[in-house]
């Protein structure tokens, strides 16, 4: 016990219990079963979502007894839905708190910014990642991964709203294909990433204003949605998709160049 | 089931909590929270999750098309928006202990001085 570090682990362990305890108390138990059992989503507002029924759905909301089924019948080929994406999650990201995903993307922007901010530039010759050079099985591999990266990136962020994927996973893909190359010593263009960046971000406030300016909410689905289950079906989903998937692409590959050109 | 699911994301955000008090290196301070991420990213997508229910994408297989069919896709939603907030706050973290490592020498925090009869 006179090991200052074993009283300090005894006493974050006394505390980590204690918060345990009261997290556990706050969630309660019912019947020996902690509160939060399964609900259905129906009971929620997540039900109308499902049921892409938002509109419909909103004087019930209120009144917090949504339970009947929606008039709209889903299903592969059914047209003229609020919302066409056959992947629910890539509609909710993308459509109906499509302005979450915007503060998201400008989270990642100052994260990235705040990385370049924080670290002063790297002063000697060696502006590679890596000091050593690359070997030579990595410098014959990368173009080819990094164009199947692109490609699959891409696919991912397209296909967002059919498959499971979207912007983000595709952004980071893209962003992979951009380290195997800077890691086999290929420069890459760090102001094409920025003007893509840019481009990007200015596109999704082209979006938004679009939906404000044509039916009156940033961001509102402007475009016909289609027939569900194909590829342009889904409205201002694939549009976002896209956009976020070039702006994170742009954003990670832009700060894992600025690794090897930081002072580190 | 839940149960169980519930307590384990849980014990796996103390788990965090528990790293972030006790530790000193900052580096393993950054992976604690990462731990505590990670467990309330699975506190949040239990709270969907459903047994008898589907991947919420529709597909031709399911045989009745309503909600009761699909787990609830918030949580997931929200779950993407936590999971890049924290690649965000890990990317500026680790900037910050760089500065704080090139401007110290050590990764560890350090009593200030006129605590110095403190532990390293």
């Amino acid at each position: 016990m006179n090991n200052p570090r074993t009283s300090r682990y005894i006493f974050s362990l006394i505390l980590t219990v204690l918060l345990g305890y009261a997290v556990f108390a706050a969630l309660g138990t019912q019947g020996g079963t902690l509160r939060f059992g399964p609900h259905s989503p129906t009971s929620r507002v997540s039900g109308a979502m499902i049921e892409k029924n938002i509109e419909g759905a909103r004087p019930n909301l209120t009144a917090k007894n949504h339970t009947g089924p929606s008039n709209v019948s889903f299903a592969p080929g059914s047209k003229g839905l609020e919302n066409g994406a056959a992947n629910i999650v890539s509609s909710i990201v993308a459509d109906y708190r499509s302005f979450d995903t915007f503060g998201e993307v400008l989270i990642l922007f100052a994260a990235v910014t705040g990385f370049m901010l924080l670290l002063p530039d790297k002063k000697g010759k060696n502006k590679g990642v890596t000091s050593e050079a690359p070997n030579f099985v990595l410098v014959k591999a990368a173009p080819i991964v990094f164009a199947f990266a692109m490609i699959t990136g891409i696919y991912i962020s397209f296909n967002g709203h059919l498959t499971p994927g979207g912007g983000f996973a595709g952004g980071a893909v893209i962003a992979t294909g951009i380290l195997i190359l800077v890691l086999s010593g290929n420069e890459f263009n760090s102001q094409l990433l920025s003007l893509t960046e840019t481009i990007a971000g200015m596109l999704f406030l082209a979006v938004g204003a679009a939906g404000l300016v044509l039916k009156g909410n940033f961001l509102q689905n402007v475009i016909p949605t289609g027939v569900l289950g194909y590829i342009f079906s889904s409205g201002i989903v694939l549009a976002l998709n896209l956009i976020i998937g070039l702006k994170v692409g742009a954003e990670l590959g832009s700060l894992i160049l600025a690794g090897g050109k930081k002072e580190i | 089931m839940f149960t169980i699911l519930y307590t384990l994301s849980l014990v796996l955000a103390l788990i965090g909590i528990f790293g972030m008090i006790s530790q000193k290196n900052l580096i393993k301070i950054l992976i604690s929270l990462n731990i505590l991420e990670t467990g309330v990213n699975l506190f949040l997508v239990t709270a969907g999750w459903s047994a008898e229910a589907n991947v919420p994408i529709i597909t031709g297989k399911l045989g009745l098309p309503s909600a009761v069919n699909f787990v609830d896709p918030l949580p997931q939603a929200l779950v993407l928006t936590s999971i890049v907030i924290g690649l965000g706050v890990t990317t500026v973290a680790l900037a910050l202990i760089l500065r704080y490592y090139r401007k110290t020498g050590n990764l560890t925090l350090e009593p200030s001085e006129f605590q110095s009869g403190g532990e390293r």
